[in-house]
């Protein structure tokens, strides 16, 4: 409605608000005070030296940063190779029982509990074991077996030939010697491997694992 | 006819994208020059603009301080940036500032606009009387008649909605171009020239109403 009327203006009416409007303008033609200036100026003096201030330390505590940075960084590589090494470094090959797990149903014998028995043919009485004797097996077996020393009379005599001969052994004569054997071998033979010494007679005797069974002669 | 624009009317065409753009660039350099340039360049506007769309001179100096301070703040915090010197111009960023100011000044206070406040000042009144000189005013009752009459225009042009009020001011009191105005309020021109034919028609009525109301009033 008002629109309406509005929009009914005469062009007189138009054109004498135009004329006031224009004169309106003319008049106002007031400026700020020079004092808004000044606070501004004061203002801006303060800010941009505060920020002047800040951006001088700024490069100061990033170049410590940096330091501390670059520091922490080689510190963590450092402990990070020397986890690696750690992990990489061969374990020391032991021949004596126990150092591997060869199954869930064998016990582990260390070196103490592994109880060394006189074997039936060996003429000679068992003495202790010499371990700066013993012969190190060939570095290309790479099978799992349980190793037990036997007890030799004459430690002078070398043994590094590493020289091994299958034999089968009964599971009595196992268990006499200490392995840990399981029930369900009764009535079977085990081979076993002897390693034999510079005088021919055994120093050792191994099972390779996994075992291999013979079916006992009556 | 009498009351005929007095003095010329200048339009002062900004080709200064290139150095609305420098002059950012050195605002951006935190350059104190740079940011006492931009207020010696744009506080007139700014502040006439804020002076009619408040109708405060009080107000109008306190935004246009406060509109220059937003800047300063944009400028530490690093905002800048925001300003864009192909999508207009310093000026229309300022005054984009301080319409959004003069809203809130507006809506936060609820305060009675103080018609007295603009057209009662010293300045006002002299540039008045150096018209009436001018235009060879002699006679009192017109003068009267005439500060009357631009009185009801200025209530008028306060109770216009803002986004009219806004073209009334910037075409007809500071006197720009429907082009200059449509890139301050990042509008077309054909927007402004409605906008600006609507506001016309609004004023008219307003005063006519407001005549009628007078000789009524003299009448009883």
């Amino acid at each position: 409605m008002l629109h309406k009327r509005s929009m009914k203006t005469k062009p007189a009416e138009v054109s004498r608000v135009d004329g006031l409007l224009g004169l309106l303008g003319e008049l106002s033609q007031h400026d700020p005070s020079p004092a808004v200036r000044e606070r501004l100026s004061d203002l801006c003096t303060q800010r941009f030296q505060q920020k002047r201030v800040f951006i001088d330390t700024q490069p100061r505590i990033f170049s410590w940063l940096r330091v501390a940075f670059v520091a922490a960084l080689l510190a963590a590589l450092g402990l990070a190779a020397a986890w690696v090494f750690q992990l990489r470094q061969p374990e020391p090959k032991d021949m004596r029982v126990g150092n591997e797990p060869v199954s869930p149903s064998l016990p582990i014998i260390s070196g103490k509990e592994a109880h060394v028995a006189p074997v039936e043919h060996s003429s000679v009485p068992p003495s202790p074991v010499n371990r700066r004797s013993r012969p190190k097996l060939s570095p290309s077996r790479s099978a799992p077996e349980m190793v037990i020393w036997l007890p030799y009379s004459n430690d002078s005599v070398d043994t590094g030939t590493g020289a091994t001969i299958q034999v089968s052994v009964s599971q009595s004569e196992l268990l006499s010697l200490g392995f840990p054997l399981n029930a369900t071998l009764h009535d079977r033979r085990v081979v076993a491997e002897l390693t034999l010494g510079g005088d021919g007679l055994p120093r050792a005797i191994s099972l390779p694992l996994p075992l291999r069974l013979i079916k006992e002669e009556k | 006819m009498l009351w005929s624009r007095a003095g010329n009317k200048t339009i002062i065409i900004k080709n200064g994208s290139d150095s609305d753009a420098q002059l950012a660039e050195r605002l951006k350099q935190r350059e104190e020059h740079a940011f006492l340039q931009l207020y010696d360049q744009h506080q007139r506007s700014v502040y006439r603009f804020l002076m009619h769309m408040t109708g405060s001179v009080s107000v109008a100096e306190e935004l246009t301080q406060e509109v220059f301070v937003v800047i300063l703040d944009a400028i530490c915090a690093g905002k800048m940036d925001q300003f864009d010197p192909k999508r207009g111009t310093l000026e229309g960023y300022l005054l984009g500032i301080a319409r959004n100011l003069a809203r809130g000044e507006r809506r936060r206070a609820r305060r009675l606009l103080s018609l007295e406040s603009v057209l009662e000042t010293s300045e006002w009144r002299h540039n008045f009387e150096a018209l009436c000189r001018e235009n060879s005013v002699c006679d009192a009752a017109t003068a009267v008649s005439v500060r009357s009459e631009l009185r009801d225009l200025y209530r008028a042009i306060l109770e216009l909605p803002e986004h009219y009020r806004a073209v009334v001011v910037l075409c007809s009191l500071q006197q720009r171009s429907y082009q200059e105005a449509a890139a301050l309020l990042q509008c077309s021109e054909g927007t402004i020239a409605s906008r600006m034919n609507r506001a016309r028609a609004l004023l008219t009525g307003k005063l006519r109403r407001s005549t009628t109301n007078e000789v009524d009033a003299s009448v009883k």
